[in-house]
């Protein structure tokens, strides 16, 4: 089983998906998961692989879910009785079950950052060889360039549309005057969380002020920055280069979207145990009188739907 | 013209022909700026651009043309030129590129590049009959006596060299007449000093090299300071920083970074930096280090003034996480200290700008 979850470890790395590898690091009996035991949490909320039952999937997804929004690992630690803080150790009930204790390492693996240069510019050149440099894996944009220009990037593409730009993604469009237009129209409509122009202040307020008019929404503009980069005061390509890769780690939040927050998922209390559970689209639920009620596990889920009134009464 | 330095000094050796190209005036938005160089030889070895392909043939055609007939021209590329159109100058904008044989002054440039010497190209680009390479500004001396011509251009040439930038400027014949005169500065490379081998150094090293800067590696530790670990390194001192500070001609241009995280290379170090007379001196350290390191610097008797001059914590605050990261914040930093700009983004004052 192991192997396969490196194996869809491997497969999610490669579509660029985020996700938080579980492992097992100690357990005291009684504990149906063992050290070593390891499960993979999808953005979706989707766990793979055992480490452990009902009472701690609920707790290890919302968990999960935190790391990939705050990119942070952490060290949990499931038990029914309670136990002494320690430094780096977050610590949670395990109040489905009687008796053990689980320490779980959650650890986000997210996809390599991604650096999209549009257009043939001389500071394309100079941007894919330091963007490879900071590990960042590089697509050139352009309808002529061509790979063998461009050895420091991981792909040279025709349009944006085919540079598998995401909200791990800054895009630099670099055109210098050809066809800036459409490549700017293009990135914003992407999920890309940074997309910057190189030009100077008079040819972007013209490339501004002609997308306004082509009906390109005020926040959709917004999210342009121009002129790209840190005020350095670059002069070569290599420096412009430096100064704008500075700005897109600057403005660089933990999960790489503007807005990390967004990414953590919205929590309920199971109304039978009172632990916390992650609201995400495989959670379990039930509705009554036109409220969802979120549970940690499906025992939970049928003591609810056997009384629900009796059981919000003496809900925790 | 130091781009193309290597393939010069290999041309020469082997004996070739070669023209060199140089735009000597840009205007709008050209491809590349002035100083921009292409070398070409009888022998159809081309080196560098001057419009990254835009007019690089129409220039070649030029430069064959030169090694033909041995006189220096100003060749006019513009997006209004119905020639440069036919060549096609896509990127907009003009540019003038000042074509010649290579000769003894552009010779002698190279010998002070190679030496790390400041030195500086001037070139007559009008009128069309004086064109060419005029005189050699070579560690503070001119090639030839100042004649009415040189006077002039003494000055700016100077200030070309102190400020890096290239610029023409206007200057007297002895004939009366009046004539452009070009200026191509060709200053030191700036120099980063890494002291403290470590990972972090590792990835500055690197990043500064696709810089330009020269890289000095100062560490007494062999196993750290090892020529596979800095590959790129133009100098590894294995002696202890004050040591290696010591035997290096410091200037502005010179940036010092102490990383090496232990006190007895950090301190003398740090000492011998900051009474230098380097532009940047930068040091990385936690807040607490740098606490204690500011308080024990002036234990030492360093002038307030000195220890101000201290970057530190190092590096632009942008939130680095990986070695390469740091690397990129500390060479931002250095970049923006040495042209005193403030580091922030250039887009947030845009957007204000537009509205």
């Amino acid at each position: 089983m192991k192997h396969d979850l490196f194996a869809e470890a491997a497969q999610l790395s490669a579509r660029r998906e985020a996700f938080a590898m579980a492992t097992v690091i100690r357990a005291e009996r009684p504990t149906s998961a063992k050290p070593g035991a390891k499960a993979i949490v999808s953005r979706d909320g989707a766990l793979r692989g055992w480490i452990g039952g009902s009472c701690a999937i609920p707790t290890v997804v919302r968990e999960a879910l935190a790391a990939l929004a705050d990119g942070e690992p952490r060290l949990i630690a499931l038990s029914s009785t309670p136990m002494p803080a320690r430094d780096g150790v977050r610590h949670f009930p395990m109040t489905c079950h009687s008796g053990g204790t689980l320490e779980i390492y959650i650890e986000p693996v997210l996809p390599s950052e991604q650096l999209v240069i549009v257009g043939r510019a001389p500071v394309t050149r100079a941007l894919a060889a330091l963007g490879a440099a900071l590990g960042r894996r590089v697509v050139v944009v352009d309808p002529e360039a061509k790979q063998a220009e461009f050895p420091a990037a991981d792909a040279v593409v025709p349009d944006v549309a085919r540079a598998g730009v995401d909200e791990r993604t800054a895009v630099v469009v670099a055109t210098r005057g050809e066809y800036d237009e459409d490549a700017v129209r293009d990135a914003l409509a992407t999920s890309a969380r940074y997309v910057a122009l190189v030009a100077s202040r008079t040819r972007a307020a013209v490339l501004v002020a002609a997308l306004a008019d082509a009906g390109l929404s005020r926040e959709a503009l917004a999210r342009l920055r121009f002129p790209a980069g840190l005020d350095i005061g670059a002069r070569t390509e290599e420096e412009i280069a430096l100064s704008i890769l500075a700005e897109i780690v600057a403005t660089r939040t933990s999960l790489g979207t503007e807005a990390a927050d967004a990414a953590i998922p919205a929590e309920a209390i199971d109304p039978i145990c009172g632990m916390t559970v992650a609201v995400t689209a495989g959670a379990l639920r039930a509705e009554h009188a036109g409220t969802t009620y979120y549970f940690c596990a499906e025992g939970c889920r049928r003591t609810f739907l056997r009384d629900p009134a009796a059981a919000l009464a003496g809900a925790p | 013209m130091r781009d193309v330095a290597d393939e010069l000094v290999a041309w020469l050796d082997a004996g070739e022909r070669i023209a060199i190209a140089t735009v000597v005036a840009v205007t709008g938005s050209a491809p590349r700026p002035a100083g921009a160089t292409l070398l070409a030889t009888s022998g159809d070895r081309l080196a560098g651009s001057v419009s990254n392909g835009c007019v690089e043939a129409a220039v070649h055609a030029e430069a064959m043309a030169v090694l033909a007939d041995g006189r220096p021209r100003v060749v006019h590329y513009g997006i209004s030129d119905e020639m440069a159109f036919s060549v096609g100058l896509s990127c907009g904008g003009a540019i003038d590129v000042l074509v010649e044989p290579v000769g003894a002054l552009h010779e002698r440039a190279l010998a002070a590049i190679r030496a790390d010497r400041g030195a500086l190209l001037a070139r007559v680009v009008s009128p069309p009959d004086r064109v060419g390479t005029l005189a050699l500004l070579d560690d503070d001396r001119w090639s030839a006596p100042l004649d009415p011509v040189l006077a002039g251009i003494d000055g700016p040439a100077r200030a070309a060299l102190r400020d890096g930038w290239p610029r023409t400027v206007e200057a007297r014949l002895t004939d009366g007449r009046g004539a452009m005169v070009f200026l191509e500065p060709l200053p030191r490379a700036a120099t980063l000093v890494i002291v403290g081998a470590t990972h972090v150094g590792v990835a500055l090293a690197r990043l500064a090299k696709d810089l330009g800067f020269r890289v000095v590696v100062a560490d007494p530790r062999r196993a750290l300071a090892s020529r596979e670990r800095f590959p790129g390194a133009d100098e590894i001192l294995l002696v202890w920083p004050d040591e290696a500070l010591a035997r290096l001609r410091i200037d502005e241009r010179t940036a010092i970074v102490v990383l090496s995280h232990d006190p007895k290379f950090d301190r003398p170090g740090l000492i011998a930096a900051l009474r230098s007379r380097a532009g940047y001196v930068g040091a990385i350290g936690s807040r607490r280090t740098n606490e204690q390191r500011f308080a024990w610097l002036r234990e030492e008797g360093l002038s307030g003034a000195d220890i101000e001059r201290l970057k530190a914590p190092i590096g632009l605050d942008i939130g680095a996480r990986t070695a390469e990261e740091t690397a990129l914040a500390i060479l931002a930093e250095i970049v923006a200290v040495h042209r005193s700009r403030p580091g922030t983004s250039l887009s947030s004052r845009a957007l204000a700008a537009v509205g």
